[in-house]
């Protein structure tokens, strides 16, 4: 496990920033308050040798399944559905602020 | 007794038998639900006019001759489960007015055998909690004791079945939401194997854990549904070719004389409250009277699941979250008169400030720190060698026993505003359910009686979780199913 456990409030805001959610001064002080707790609780981990086991994310044996690569065009009802969540849209196309 | 208080399978005889049609049925749970919805909380959007068009098809199919045990029969689903032109939300701000442009494929299964859906209900926001308190909009109730909380993630999907507002009810399990909330209100809660229920049209929360789960009132109902929403499922490519069983036929031939059943060591811990503890040893002495053979067992990483399901659930969380940036659905602060948006970085950041309740937002961060450059060795991947180990121990166990019975919560279920922060409790509450969701096994939770808690004077439920090898559904179902009919704790309703 890491040594250092501790999460300061400037490592807060350099996540936060990562995850492109904005969060107040309150939010970035119990954060980091909380993120040090919960790395401190799975710090147990490290009890456990896994120095030759082999990590799994999938649990069923199931590996590599492909399908063609091949565009299919939804129907009219289902493209205006979505279009009616866009949060700002013209002509039908989802419309976003500048980048730069 | 009252109409509401059948199951699917006397339900379905009853529109079968033409002692009740489907819109009777129907109108009987919306009488319910307007008379105790009030108190329970359960729903968040009815759809009670298309309920009624849906009963009058499928009294028509049933009147054509055809016979199916789901056809005509109400259900709730919960709110993370996409349904084509309602209002789908998460119990989620960020998703108050969202309305996607397909259903799941779990619902276009249902609609195929002919449900009648009620509605959707409430849950914790994006599935994440025990109690459906993080729900963005408001707190269910159990029916058994309106003071306290139905359990969760999936609690309205507990407190519309418990409290005879529909038949079943489609919820998810990732971490236990839908066997805690089983164990809660004394219903069948039924998680089947990782990859045998499509997970195509979920909000998704942790994608290696995610299933799509099954509220019931009995194991042969639970066994019923299971056959209609499971198989393979083009998309979603982690959903098995096994074939789909017959659940139900196997349920009720199934002779339990011999059946080895492994009782860890591990899961009867200090914490574990002593009545609970009480019930569920009784239980497993009526399996083996019934003629199951006991054996003791020992899973030696059960005690890291709940760490290794911290560090994973977050990571897996902060990633599906990440889609909610006000650019295409939800919640935008672009659109928000209330808020100023010079750029498209401040849409991100402050769609997902304003738009995210406080759980979510924590495990977006914890998630987030995990997986960043530098710490991915030490938490997710470290989680995931873990995890296979975790998974080992059961694989070794279901050498020697085909199924394992523990607890499924703690506790019975606490009060509204009571759950407390602590961490002890906090890992005792998940440490019944989370190894078994990293394993990616089939288990249900089915109720073993009754417990007093010490801060009420009203009788709670309790469950027993049996645990089955992979894609050995049937095999919990049916002893779920032997227990049940043995004890006949079922048959009891709350009275509310």
């Amino acid at each position: 496990m890491a040594e250092n456990n501790k999460v300061s409030e400037e490592e807060v805001k350099h996540i936060a920033e990562l995850a492109r959610i904005e969060l107040s001064v309150e939010e970035t002080q119990k954060f980091a308050r909380e993120i040090s707790d919960i790395l401190g609780y799975v710090e147990q981990l490290g009890e456990v040798d896994t120095d030759s086991v082999e990590p799994i994310s999938q649990v069923t044996g199931k590996v590599n399944v492909f399908r063609e690569d091949v565009a299919a065009d939804a129907s009219e009802e289902t493209k205006n559905i979505m279009a009616k969540n866009y949060p700002d849209s013209q002509d039908g196309y989802i419309k976003v602020k500048q980048i730069m | 007794m009252e109409i509401i208080d059948l199951d699917i399978q006397k339900a379905a005889k009853g529109l079968a038998d033409k002692e009740f049609s489907s819109v009777e049925l129907t109108q009987a749970c919306l009488e319910r639900i307007s008379k105790t919805d009030d108190k329970l909380k359960s729903f968040i959007t009815l759809t009670k006019e298309s309920a009624l068009v849906e009963a009058k098809k499928a009294d028509e199919r049933i009147r054509g001759g055809e016979r199916n045990p789901l056809l005509g029969i109400p259900v709730s689903i919960k709110d993370v489960i996409l349904t084509k032109n309602i209002l789908t939300t998460a119990s989620s701000n960020i998703l108050k007015n969202y309305i996607p442009a397909e259903s799941a494929t779990l619902i276009d299964k249902l609609d195929v055998k002919g449900m009648v859906m009620l509605g959707k209900v409430n849950c914790d926001a994006f599935a994440h909690g025990s109690s459906t308190e993080n729900s963005d909009f408001f707190t269910s109730h159990n029916p058994w004791d309106l003071d306290r909380v139905p359990g969760g993630s999936s609690g309205g999907s507990a407190s519309s079945v418990a409290g005879g507002e529909c038949f079943y009810s489609i919820g998810t399990d990732t971490g236990g939401s839908i066997r805690q909330p089983a164990s809660f209100c004394g219903l069948v809660g039924l998680k089947p194997t990782y990859g045998r229920v499509s997970r195509y049209g979920l909000i998704s929360m942790t994608s290696s854990t995610d299933c799509p789960s099954i509220m019931a009132k009995t194991a042969g109902d639970a066994a019923i549904i299971l056959e209609a929403i499971a198989g393979e499922d083009k998309k979603d490519a982690t959903t098995s070719s096994n074939p789909v069983e017959k659940y139900l036929e196997y349920v009720q031939n199934f002779d339990i004389k011999g059946l080895r059943i492994g009782i860890p060591k591990e899961y009867f811990i200090e914490g574990l409250n002593k009545d609970i503890e009480e019930r569920v040893r009784g239980a497993i002495v009526k399996l083996q009277e019934l003629g199951a053979e006991i054996v003791e067992i020992s899973m030696p990483h059960t005690k890291y699941a709940v760490p290794t399901y911290y560090i994973i659930t977050p990571s897996e969380v902060s990633s599906n979250l990440a889609k909610f940036d006000g650019i295409r659905f939800g919640y935008s602060a672009e659109s928000d008169s209330e808020t100023e948006v010079k750029d498209l970085m401040e849409v991100y950041m402050k769609s997902k400030g304003k738009g995210f309740g406080s759980e979510a937002k924590r495990r977006i961060m914890i998630g987030t720190y995990a997986l960043s450059s530098g710490y991915y060795d030490a938490y997710y991947l470290k989680a995931q060698k873990v995890r296979a180990l975790i998974k080992k121990d059961f694989d070794e166990v279901f050498e020697k026993v085909d199924t394992i019975v523990v607890p499924t919560a703690p506790s019975t279920a606490f009060k509204i505003g009571e759950h407390s922060d602590s961490p002890l409790e906090m890992y005792l509450g998940d440490i019944f359910l989370s190894a078994v969701s990293l394993a990616g096994l089939p288990a249900v939770s089915v109720p073993c009686g009754f417990v007093k808690p010490e801060d009420g004077e009203k009788e709670m439920p309790v469950g027993i979780q049996i645990i089955g090898r992979p894609f050995d559904e049937k095999t919990v179902l049916a002893v779920a199913d032997i227990y049940e009919k043995d004890s006949g704790w079922t048959e009891k309703h709350p009275q509310i």
